[in-house]
């Protein structure tokens, strides 16, 4: 399995993380990102890792974020400017932010046994979660990681409800013959993008105009459809056809977009 | 009050965290949670300024908007420094900010330990919070938690669907109860199965019968969603008795929510 084509939320700067203790400024969650480098130790920038303060099995680094994401993989790494690495993990995430749940019953996951080889680990099955948390077990020398997490891209929608659009009572509409009425609608706020509009009914009030005993008569040939949308609003096109009169009519809208 | 069915944002790293300054690297935002504890090493045991006056603050934000229930204030844990008082601020647009309680000073902390807890008068409504100190003890010094309502957030596509003009629905000979199957892929697949509203915005419709019978006046149309899966569904149109459909068109909205 690849992580190609997934998120590295880390990199892409898309998490919020906190640690359960630094050793000191420079060995922060600042430093924690896979393959971080700066020069140490040779600088005043401090680890090539995030370093716990304490070394014990209560340490973590946790990543949150505002929307639910599908976690596919974590990939952990050692220190890189010292022999400093987690040799073992488990995972704990949360959906709803109240519940936190075990991965695996809280087994240990192979970590790192040196300062770089990447060590990737696909979730058995996809982690649906807001926030996600590496909880050292093992490790040598000092609780020390660089790590990343992969998600699956999603996208975000925006949507917008209208309601008691009509083309009023006794329009063109209630007479038989192609007829229209056009009724423009603006959005309560405008979109960003175009949006896809759903336009239909929650009101009927129609007949036909034959009387005699014809197709025409009985039919309902009654419609309405978005036309000329854009991100400020669109027009609601009201029509009828063959027999069919409409006295009224009545239509809400969802207006969606996606990106 | 209690807080224990909110959502504690600071613990679970779903805030990003802003201060006006740091005493230095070892006394920043990243030791301000409640109960922090980080040994003999590591700094301090909360979030301190490097300036000691009135316009300083630790601010959390987020994308989306969060409706706050309440403010958790403590003390540093491994010295005597801590807020005696502080206001709060706020705003959910993003450009108007706005004074809790016009500005009035909030009771803070006495001691290292214990927790100061204030429910807010009204829930907040924002994208980002200020805790902002005014008077303490020693130091401007403080570990803190803000609580917020557990929320849903939705996912919503929507798209239109036709079963053909002239299908079984329109049939004279075949009367009775007919319908048309037509899958929909949704244009993403949803995280989540949806919940699926379908209705009619085009309506081509008559009876079978012309007879002079009360059947033949009728209008008998239905549409619906089955098969409902994350990736699509099945779109039901469906008529029967006397009825005829030479078209329909349907707009469905799917929704999904977690």
């Amino acid at each position: 399995m690849s992580v190609a084509n997934l998120v590295p939320l880390c990199a892409a700067s898309r998490v919020n993380i906190r640690t359960s203790t630094n050793f000191n400024g420079v060995h922060s969650q600042f430093n924690s990102l896979l393959n971080y480098k700066n020069g140490a130790p040779n600088t005043q920038a401090g680890a090539e890792a995030w370093c716990s303060a304490i070394n014990d099995s209560n340490q973590f680094i946790v990543s949150g974020f505002d929307t639910p994401k599908t976690l596919v993989a974590v990939s952990i790494q050692g220190r890189g400017d010292a022999d400093h690495w987690t040799t073992s993990y488990k995972v704990r995430y949360s959906l709803d932010g109240i519940t936190w749940t075990d991965y695996r019953n809280g087994n240990a996951l192979p970590g790192n046994n040196d300062r770089n080889t990447v060590v990737t680990h696909f979730f058995d099955q996809p982690i649906r979660a807001r926030s996600i948390a590496i909880c050292p077990l093992t490790w040598n020398n000092q609780v020390a990681l660089r790590f990343e997490l992969y998600s699956q891209p999603e996208k975000h929608s925006f949507t917008q409800v209208g309601q008691g659009i009509t083309p009023g009572q006794n329009s063109a509409l209630n007479n038989a013959g192609n007829n229209e009425v056009l009724v423009n609608v603006v959005f309560p706020v405008e979109f960003i993008t175009v949006p896809i509009v759903a336009l239909t009914f929650d009101h009927l009030d129609t007949r036909s105009t034959n009387t005699q005993g014809t197709d025409d008569f009985q039919q309902t040939c009654v419609g309405v459809t978005p036309i000329n949308i854009t991100t400020k609003g669109f027009t609601a096109r009201f029509y009828t056809w063959n027999g069919a009169r409409a006295y009224d009519l009545r239509a809400d809208y969802v207006a969606t977009t996606l990106d | 009050m209690s807080t224990s069915t909110h959502i504690p944002v600071v613990y679970n790293s779903l805030v990003n965290l802003r201060t006006s300054t740091n005493y230095n690297g070892e006394h920043s935002q990243f030791d301000s949670v409640l109960n922090y504890k980080n040994g003999t090493v590591g700094g301090a045991e909360a979030w301190c300024a490097a300036i000691l006056d009135t316009n300083q603050y630790i601010m959390a934000g987020s994308q989306l908007p969060k409706t706050f229930i309440a403010v958790g204030i403590q003390g540093r844990g491994d010295m005597d420094q801590w807020v005696t008082s502080f206001k709060v601020r706020y705003t959910l647009d993003g450009v108007n900010w706005k004074e809790y309680r016009n500005g009035a000073a909030l009771p803070g902390n006495n001691d290292r330990n214990t927790v100061v807890t204030h429910h807010f008068d009204q829930p907040i409504r924002a994208r980002s919070i200020a805790i902002c100190p005014l008077t303490w003890y020693t130091h401007i010094s403080l570990r803190f938690e803000l609580y917020a309502q557990v929320e849903e957030n939705s996912f919503t596509q929507v798209g239109r669907v036709s079963p053909g003009s002239d299908t079984v629905l329109n049939s004279t000979t075949n009367t009775g109860a007919r319908e048309v199957l037509v899958d929909v892929v949704f244009p993403v697949e949803f995280k989540s199965t949806p919940t699926v509203s379908i209705t009619l915005g085009h309506i081509d419709t008559t009876s079978a019968d012309a007879t002079g019978t009360d059947v033949y006046q009728q209008t008998r149309v239905d549409v619906q969603a089955i098969d409902i899966t994350t990736k699509g569904f099945k779109a039901r149109f469906y008529v029967w008795r006397n009825a005829r459909a030479y078209n329909l068109r349907a707009d469905y909205v799917a929704v999904s929510l977690e």
